[in-house]
C-alpha cells in the first residue's frame, strides 16, 4: 500500500511539473484573450487564474496528443461564461457626465494621454475604442470575435472552443463584427 | 446569388469559410454590386483593426502567482479517478461512450460511501466562510473549486444540494 501511495505521488509530482510549464509557456497568451473578453486588467488576471485552476482540476482528462491551447480555450470560454452570468449588470455611464458625490457633483479624472508621439496615441486610442466596443458585444459573439480576428482560429476551432456548431460560429461572428463596425464606423469615418 | 444571401456569407466569405463554389459565387457578385462591395470593405476593415490590437501583457509575476495558488489546490480523490477513467475511455472508447462512461461513473462515485469520512476538525481549520461565499458557492455546479478572495480553497458537499440554504462545506483535502 505504501509502495502504491509513493508511486502515485511520483505521478502527481510528475503531472504538478507538467501542467506548472504549461502555465509558464501559455498564461501570457490566455492573459491576452482574457483582457480582450473582460475588458479590464483586474478581470482579466482573475479570468486566466481561474482557467488554469479549472485545467489543473481537470489536467487528467487532458489528452496530451491536442494542442493545450485549444483545451484552454474552451475552459476560458466556460469560465468567462459563468462569471458574466455571475456578474451584476454595469451601468453605462458617460465619461463626460458629471459624477454625483458626498461633497456634490465632480468629473471624472480621465488619464491625460497627449504627451508622447502622436502615432502611438493613435494607436492606443483605436485600441481603447475597439475595446469599448468589444465590451458591449454580447459574450457569444465577443468570444467568436475574439478567437476569429485575434487568436486567428478557424470556424472549427471555434466552434470547439465554444461548445457548439459551425453554422452557429458563422452567424454569431457575422453579427458581432457587423455590431462592432456599426460602433467604431463614425470613429473610423473621423479618423479617414 | 442576391445580396440579401451575399451580406449573410459575407464574413465566412472574408474568412474563406465557404465552398468554392460559394466564393466563387459571391466574387462574381460584389464585381457587379457596389452596395455589397462597401459592406465587404466595411466589415474586413473591422476584422483588420481587431487583428491588429496590441497584445495585452500581463504583470511579470502572473504565472508565479497561479502557480503559487495551485500548491494549495487539491484535487479530491473521486475527480482523479474521474479523470484517469475518461482519459482511458477516450483512448479506447468513441467520445460519446466516454462521456457516457464519466458521468455514469461519476454518479457513482458521488453516491458511494467514499466522501463520508470527512474531517469535520479540518473542515473549521480550513474553510471560512462568509455568507457572500455561500450565495457564489449555490450558483457553482457540485465539486466545483472556490476561490473566493483568499479563503481557503472549499467544495461544496455534493449531499447538501444548492437550493439548500444551511449548505454544508467540506475542504478538499478532507477527502484524502
Amino acid at each position: 500500500m505504501e509502495f502504491a501511495e509513493a508511486i502515485s505521488e511520483v505521478a502527481q509530482n510528475e503531472e504538478r511539473r507538467d501542467f506548472d510549464a504549461l502555465v509558464e509557456r501559455y498564461h501570457k497568451q490566455a492573459y491576452n484573450i482574457a483582457y480582450r473578453m473582460a475588458g479590464n486588467h483586474a478581470d482579466a488576471e482573475d479570468l486566466t487564474q481561474e482557467a488554469f485552476i479549472r485545467a489543473f482540476r481537470f489536467f487528467g482528462q487532458y489528452r496530451r496528443e491536442l494542442p493545450f491551447d485549444s483545451w484552454l480555450y474552451k475552459i476560458m470560454s466556460n469560465v468567462f461564461i459563468d462569471k458574466m452570468r455571475r456578474k451584476p449588470k454595469a451601468k453605462i455611464r458617460s465619461l463626460d457626465q458629471p459624477i454625483t458625490t458626498e461633497d456634490g457633483e465632480a468629473q471624472l479624472d480621465i488619464p491625460d494621454t497627449s504627451a508622447g508621439p502622436e502615432e502611438k496615441i493613435l494607436s492606443k486610442e483605436m485600441d481603447n475604442r475597439i475595446q469599448a466596443a468589444l465590451n458591449t458585444l454580447p459574450e457569444a459573439f465577443r468570444l467568436a470575435v475574439i478567437y476569429a480576428d485575434i487568436e486567428g482560429l478557424s470556424y472549427e476551432e471555434i466552434a470547439e472552443a465554444t461548445n457548439t456548431n459551425i453554422g452557429t460560429v458563422r452567424s454569431r461572428l457575422h453579427r458581432g463584427r457587423r455590431l462592432l463596425r456599426n460602433k467604431l464606423k463614425s470613429y473610423t469615418d473621423l479618423m479617414g | 446569388m442576391n445580396c440579401r444571401r451575399v451580406l449573410n456569407l459575407i464574413s465566412a466569405y472574408i474568412d474563406g469559410e465557404l465552398a468554392g463554389a460559394e466564393m466563387l459565387e459571391i466574387r462574381r457578385h460584389l464585381s457587379d454590386c457596389p452596395e455589397c462591395t462597401e459592406e465587404y470593405e466595411s466589415i474586413k476593415a473591422t476584422k483588420l483593426a481587431l487583428s491588429r490590437l496590441a497584445t495585452v501583457v500581463p504583470r511579470p509575476d502572473l504565472a508565479e502567482s497561479i502557480i503559487r495558488t495551485l500548491d494549495v489546490v487539491r484535487v479530491p480523490i473521486y475527480q482523479q479517478v474521474i479523470n484517469s477513467i475518461v482519459k482511458l475511455a477516450h483512448s479506447k472508447l468513441s467520445p460519446v461512450a466516454a462521456a457516457l462512461a464519466a458521468s455514469g461513473l461519476a454518479l457513482v462515485l458521488l453516491s458511494a460511501s467514499g466522501i463520508e469520512n470527512i474531517d469535520t476538525e479540518a473542515v473549521h481549520k480550513v474553510a471560512t466562510v462568509t455568507n457572500q461565499d455561500l450565495g457564489f458557492i449555490r450558483q457553482l455546479n457540485t465539486g466545483s473549486v472556490l476561490l473566493p478572495g483568499d479563503s481557503p480553497i472549499v467544495v461544496a458537499d455534493p449531499r447538501a444540494g444548492f437550493e439548500n440554504p444551511d449548505l454544508k462545506l467540506v475542504s478538499l483535502s478532507s477527502t484524502r
